[in-house]
């Protein structure tokens, strides 16, 4: 059976089906969603970082305003609603801190729920949480990873240790091959704390429904979700549905299960009401999950030939007060020490990491986990080492790197396949062309400065990865379901919501072509529901090189049933058939046959609703390389960017438009992290950080346009990788490069916003 | 709690007079009682722009704007203005980008910068800075600035051939 290709073919850049409806302001979100008889939920968190919590005094008062129907406490809570991440590896279960819903006898940073409040408004809800008065005890705090670290001091969970994690692999053998290099540097590098920022807030409405309740959530998992809710309430599989509203941006943040999102739902369960809860800015900023936070030292040695051979790196993972559901406190500490190696042919790999509980904001995912401070640090002491050798940074990489058409294993694991060198070649080719075009600046004032990064982007772990890190609660599979309907139309539900990806597009891309019917025919639904569906969520790329192949093939199992039947019924070969618009038809005979509409009619349902699971094993890989110049503004800290330039390799792209926006957006984000966005603590742990009028997130002005190369090789050829995080990962490497050159100092710390990079000036 | 107030006032075109706190935002107002999407809350202290509508023609932050300040006034709405048939064209240009992804702040985008492209004499007029007003946390920028270009081009009859 062979099949015609249409408009909105694998590969075409076709426009977003999604788009009219959001440019239009007609499509709803979360906020749009007006259950009768709503309760408003809002909590009242705690003012200072680490206290003894006795209670709400007040807590009559608070339920006497007007408007409020209930406040919870811990009290209301029992223990087994706690949240506790299951981590267990190697069927051992490791170490994981209960987190209550609301602090019980503790609060453990500023920001921690201490009480619940409904009301019948919103603003009745706030007045609610507002007014409550915890009897708090005031504790000394710790705001410092290596400063927890110490025996002696603060401890957030007494009499344990502060570090949650701690693991040690190739220490001593890295330490002896660093001892044979000709070159050998040494660095410590701070990659700071960032938020992740999606514009619409988190929130979730929970209401009485089906068998027991349907949640709504902004989110971007929602079978992990309702995973979480059922851990907490006891609910069974039968009496909870959780359904994905749209989701107005998430970068990982809402990749987790949040406390307030369960106490949505208890609140459901326990009054019979639906009820809503959204997440002020002030309390995603402060409250919700942060990234990064690591202080990481370096050691890189060359061979005489001038080769990075070894890299050992000892990583401090800042995780905050608890971690966060499913995935624990491992995030980060797991994957930085695993990304660090990236495509350089190392002789020695050694890496120490430890996970330390601090009183600030639980530590979460943000684009590019464990990834964007593993390519800055390496990628800095690439450059670092090709300036002490007197070496072209692009060259001193191709050098090191090779090629692997054959893939080879990382000491981390990771099956590499790709052309690295060629990648980081071509973003230099480009980047001088760009600069031979511009001209000189004639301002004493401004220095300018290139500077590049090479990374690998591991994409779509399955249930092996996760396992393998001690992940239980992650599945790592995919469902998608894809249905003809009645119509002669063809449904695809998947269990990975889209979350700005264009996924209703590029799924029904995948699912037309497999099938060989028109795109137009196909409707990804807009969201995602557990009901017959379970899942990993919309998070680590996984969309293109998991889901769409999940896609794909329940589309080509409903194919061959359709031919099948239509063979029957015509008395012919399927190989004499084909699918063709809406119609399978005799080959060379168009508009003869059936068309699926009368298919449909015919068959039985199970051979026209067509569930498939994908477990994408190991992943794949993805990589690429960036290149760009700035101009250093040196009496005010600023920085240009003059051009940027991304080569990337993310094999078969199903729609380039949105593989160029998905690098756009984390080039910009990266942008971010680097020179505007800084969340600090004060030393008794209160966030200096508050609104976005604080936390500078880029701009128009501040994001660079990017001269963006997909670049086509064998290695990758028909596979497809995904690429929603490399532009985010290398970016931050590749400016603090070009940051560096153009002063002649060392950025070694995220972020270099102006403030820091005007430090580096007066030096 | 302030005694409610009744204001009158219309929305896009619909005369309305509810009794509000004093401290009823417009953007909780039009979600939460006018029931319209598009009116997207992002920070709550007017930075951001997700949450712009117009009030008599003018971009306004409806998280900064209190209903009591509205007597008399006339509030559209991002589904009413943006479903003008004069920015057909501004949809299929994004479109054409590939520059929505989340699309949580578009709608608010396009109703802070759409009056002022249509106003300005200005050519080319500087888009990143009249964009720089408003949060894409996606951040397609570039792209959503070359859309907009080009359908200014396309409206000013310059379209490149």
């Amino acid at each position: 059976v062979t099949t015609t290709r249409a408009s909105g073919a694998v590969g075409d850049a076709v426009a977003r089906v999604e788009d009219n409806g959001l440019s239009t302001a007609t499509t709803p979100f979360l906020r749009d969603r007006h259950p009768d008889g709503v309760l408003w939920l809002a909590l009242a968190r705690s003012p200072v970082a680490h206290a003894e919590l006795d209670g709400i005094p007040n807590i009559e008062a608070v339920r006497a305003i007007p408007g409020v129907r209930a406040v919870y406490t811990a009290d209301d809570l029992p223990a087994d609603t706690d949240m506790v991440p299951p981590l267990v590896r190697d069927g051992i279960p490791m170490r994981a801190e209960r987190r209550p819903l609301l602090a019980r006898g503790r609060v453990r940073f500023h920001g921690e729920p201490v009480a619940a409040v409904l009301a019948d408004t919103q603003y009745a809800a706030w007045d609610g949480a507002a007014a409550v008065e915890a009897a708090l005890r005031p504790l000394p705090v710790v705001t410092d990873a290596l400063e927890a670290a110490t025996p002696s001091g603060v401890l957030l969970f007494a009499p344990r240790s502060n570090v949650l994690y701690e693991e040690s692999e190739g220490w001593d053998e890295a330490g002896a091959a660093l001892e044979e290099c000709a070159t050998v540097a040494a660095r410590e590098f701070v990659v700071g704390r960032y938020s992740p920022v999606p514009l619409e807030t988190r929130g979730a409405i929970a209401e009485p429904g089906g068998d027991g309740l349907v949640v709504w959530c902004s989110t971007q998992a929602p079978a992990q979700l309702k995973r979480a809710i059922m851990a907490s309430t006891g609910l069974a599989d039968d009496e909870l549905q959780v359904i994905s509203s749209r989701v107005g941006g998430g970068f990982g943040q809402k990749a987790h299960a949040h406390p307030e999102e369960v106490l949505t739902a208890i609140c459901c369960r326990d009054t019979g009401r639906p009820v809503k809860w959204l997440e002020s800015r002030p309390e995603n900023l402060t409250a919700s999950s942060h990234a990064r936070d690591q202080v990481i030292r370096c050691e890189a040695g060359c061979d005489a030939a001038g080769r990075l051979r070894v890299l050992r790196v000892d990583v401090v993972s800042d995780t905050g007060a608890y971690g966060v559901w499913p995935h624990g406190h491992l995030l980060e500490a797991i994957g930085t020490p695993t990304a660090m190696p990236g495509p350089y042919e190392l002789s020695a790999y050694g890496y120490r990491v430890r996970a330390i509980a601090t009183n600030k904001c639980p530590g979460g995912a943000y684009r590019g986990v464990g990834f964007a401070p593993a390519t800055f640090v390496r990628e800095r002491m690439v450059e670092l080492l090709a300036n002490e050798l007197g070496r072209d940074p692009v060259e001193f990489r191709t050098r090191s790197c090779g090629d692997s058409s054959e893939p080879r294993s990382t000491f981390t694991g990771l099956e590499l396949r790709g052309e690295y060198g060629a990648v980081v070649e071509k973003a230099g080719a480009a980047l001088a062309e760009l600069r031979a075009g511009t001209p000189a600046v004639a301002d004493d004032d401004v220095r300018i400065g290139t500077g590049y990064a090479l990374y690998v982007e591991p994409v779509s772990p399955g249930a092996l990865v996760f396992s393998g890190r001690g992940m239980a609660g992650i599945v790592g599979y995919d469902d998608v379901r894809v249905e003809l309907t009645d119509d002669g139309r063809v449904a695809v539900m998947t269990s990975s919501p889209p979350i700005g990806q264009g996924t209703e597009t590029t799924f029904a891309q995948v699912t037309a072509q497999a099938l060989g019917c028109s795109f137009e025919l196909v409707r990804v639904e807009p969201w995602s529901s557990t009901d017959g569906l379970d899942g990993t969520g919309t998070f680590a790329s996984r969309s293109a090189a998991s889901v769409a192949v999940g896609c794909e093939l329940a589309a080509t199992r409903l194919r061959d049933n359709l031919v099948s039947a239509a063979a029957a019924r015509l008395g012919a070969e399927a190989a004499e058939l084909r699918v063709n618009g809406d119609r399978v038809e005799v080959r060379d005979d168009p508009g003869s046959g059936l068309s699926f509409a009368e298919l449909a009619a015919e068959l039985p349902d199970d051979d026209t609703s067509i569930t498939q699971r994908t477990d994408p094993g190991w992943g794949q890989v993805a990589y690429g390389a960036h290149g760009c110049s700035v101009r250093v503004h040196t009496s005010t800290g600023r920085v240009e960017i003059e051009h940027y330039v991304v080569v990337e390799d993310c094999g078969e792209m199903i729609n380039p438009g949105i593989v160029r926006n998905q690098v756009l957006g984390g080039v910009a984000q990266a942008v971010g992290m680097s020179l505007l966005e800084r969340y600090e603590y004060d030393a008794e742990g209160r966030p200096r950080v508050t609104g976005l009028a604080d936390y500078l997130v880029p701009r128009a002005a501040e994001a660079p346009d990017c001269v963006i190369i997909h670049h086509k090789s064998d290695a990758t050829a028909g596979r497809r990788l995904g690429v929603g995080e490399g532009g985010a990962v290398a970016g931050s490497a590749a400016l603090a490069n070009a940051v560096s050159d153009a002063l002649g100092a060392e950025v070694n710390s995220m972020p270099f916003d102006p403030m820091e990079v005007w430090r580096l000036c007066q030096r | 709690m302030a005694p409610e107030r009744t204001v009158r006032f219309r929305v896009d075109g619909r005369e309305v007079e509810p009794a509000v706190e004093p401290r009823m935002l417009l953007v909780d107002y039009l979600t939460n009682e006018e029931r319209v999407t598009g009116v997207h809350d992002g920070c709550c202290e007017g930075v951001c722009g997700a949450c712009t509508v117009w009030v008599d023609g003018e971009p306004a932050r409806s998280c900064l704007t209190f209903v009591v300040q509205l007597e008399g006034r006339e509030v559209t709405t991002p589904a009413t203005a943006l479903a003008d048939e004069r920015f057909a064209g501004v949809h299929e240009a994004l479109a054409a980008e590939h520059a929505i992804q989340c699309g949580y702040c578009i709608p608010g985008m396009l109703m802070s910068v759409l009056p002022d492209l249509e106003a300005s004499d200005e050519h080319p007029i500087a888009l990143e800075r009249v964009v720089a007003g408003n949060v894409c946390r996606c951040a397609g920028y570039a792209s959503i600035v070359r859309a907009l270009e080009a359908w200014c081009r396309r409206e000013a009859g310059t379209e490149a051939t």
